[in-house]
């Protein structure tokens, strides 16, 4: 087994897999499959396809520099969420990173200036971006994913970085 | 102040208008003078109902804040702690998250961006059915009435093996005793009784189930091995 075998998985996995599930399917222990991860993403660097880390697991994306090559040839599959939707997330993980915290209803309503908080907790909840617990509302592995990110740190560095610059 | 009014729509909540309004006067938030901007606040708040434009509970509750926080500023105790405190980190907290905002909203359009290979299912849901297919389903509901039907006639089956004079239990002690080794066949040619031969082949798919038996197949002949043999 090298490290090409984990190249294959990642191509046909639907799905993020983690170093743990890959070690799993390759039969390999997790510092092997985690030593050839590090390298692939090396590997794919200057490529058109890139290995990145999202929701904890390794994907194969196209390289942000082609979209527009690409756009055109398939179909458009990401939808961008509604303006509840946006903000009911947002005010989520902005509260869960300060705190680590689930966040209650009655803050979510405070911020977003309407009467009724529910239809965006609601559509974000079907939609599988937070769950709901006792103690209030939390983002999910569907809401990382979404934005392609890897943890709700990485999202912390993003929303430091100048809105402007990007 | 007409002005302010013009662009109501841009002020969701009383916190934007307020921030607006902060900013047209160029205030410093850590040094509000309060009843400027009570004055600007509750005044923007009258010209709204004056064009018919709903002031919600939240903007009433708002004005309300200013004018206690105006008040107390006036008493002598606001001296140890600034009782506009509440409302700088309540503006902070706001502009923080309306910069948040702003910033996932982007991230959207930077992650459609990228392109993954899952998108190969948009191809197959798009499938075009043919009446093969609706044959199929047809063929499929019948199947699964037949099992049900059967599955009736087995339960009735079991009821009456339940009554019947042969036991499971006996059947399987039976066999255990029987011999180490038994020819399957052979075992229920020996048997006339048709109940007998149910229940005892009943008790024969128990034993092998629980390991008790495994089948081995020696010169064409199906034989029940015990396990441990």
């Amino acid at each position: 087994m090298n490290k090409y075998a984990v190249e294959s998985v990642l191509f046909v996995a639907k799905e993020p897999l983690s170093s743990e599930r890959i070690a799993k399917i390759l039969n390999e222990s997790e510092s092997v499959i985690n030593r050839w991860l590090f390298e692939l993403e090396k590997d794919y660097e200057q490529r058109g396809i890139r290995i990145r880390r999202v929701a904890g697991g390794f994907e194969m994306v196209t390289s942000d520099q082609y979209h527009e090559v690409i756009e055109p040839i398939v179909p458009k599959e990401y939808e961008f969420l509604s303006k509840p939707v946006l903000e009911t997330v947002t005010i989520i993980a902005t509260f869960e990173l300060k705190t680590s915290q689930p966040v209650k209803k009655a803050k979510i309503g405070r911020y977003r200036n309407v009467k009724n908080p529910d239809s965006g907790i609601e559509s974000a909840l079907s939609m599988g971006l937070i769950k709901e617990t006792e103690q209030g509302y939390l983002t999910t592995n569907e809401f990382l994913k979404f934005f392609g990110i890897n943890d709700l740190k990485e999202l912390e560095e993003k929303l430091q970085q100048n809105v402007n610059l990007q | 102040m007409e002005n302010f009014i013009i662009k109501f729509d841009e002020f969701e909540g009383p916190l934007d208008l307020l921030i607006e309004l902060i900013k047209k006067r160029e205030l410093d938030i850590y040094d509000l003078p309060m009843s400027v901007i009570t004055k600007d606040f509750i005044g923007s708040i009258e010209l709204m109902k004056e064009n018919n434009i709903e002031v919600t509970a939240k903007f009433t509750a708002m004005a309300s804040l200013l004018l206690k926080i105006k008040t107390q500023m006036l008493l002598p105790s606001s001296k140890e702690v600034d009782p506009r405190n509440i409302l700088v980190k309540e503006i902070e907290e706001y502009e923080k998250y309306k910069s948040n905002l702003e910033r996932i909203k982007e991230l959207q359009f930077i992650e459609q961006k990228y392109f993954k290979r899952r998108k190969r299912d948009v191809a197959k849901k798009k499938k075009k059915g043919s009446i093969l297919d609706v044959i199929n389903s047809y063929n499929l509901i019948i199947r699964k009435k037949q099992l049900k039907e059967r599955n009736m006639k087995l339960e009735e089956l079991s009821k009456k093996i339940a009554e019947s004079k042969f036991t499971i239990d006996d059947r399987m002690h039976y066999l255990k005793n029987l011999s180490d080794s038994i020819d399957v066949q052979k075992l229920f040619e020996d048997i006339n009784d048709l109940e007998e031969m149910v229940v005892t082949f009943s008790a024969l798919l128990e034993l092998v189930k629980v390991q008790y038996f495994r089948v081995e197949i020696i010169n064409t002949q199906v034989m029940l091995i015990r396990k441990d043999l």
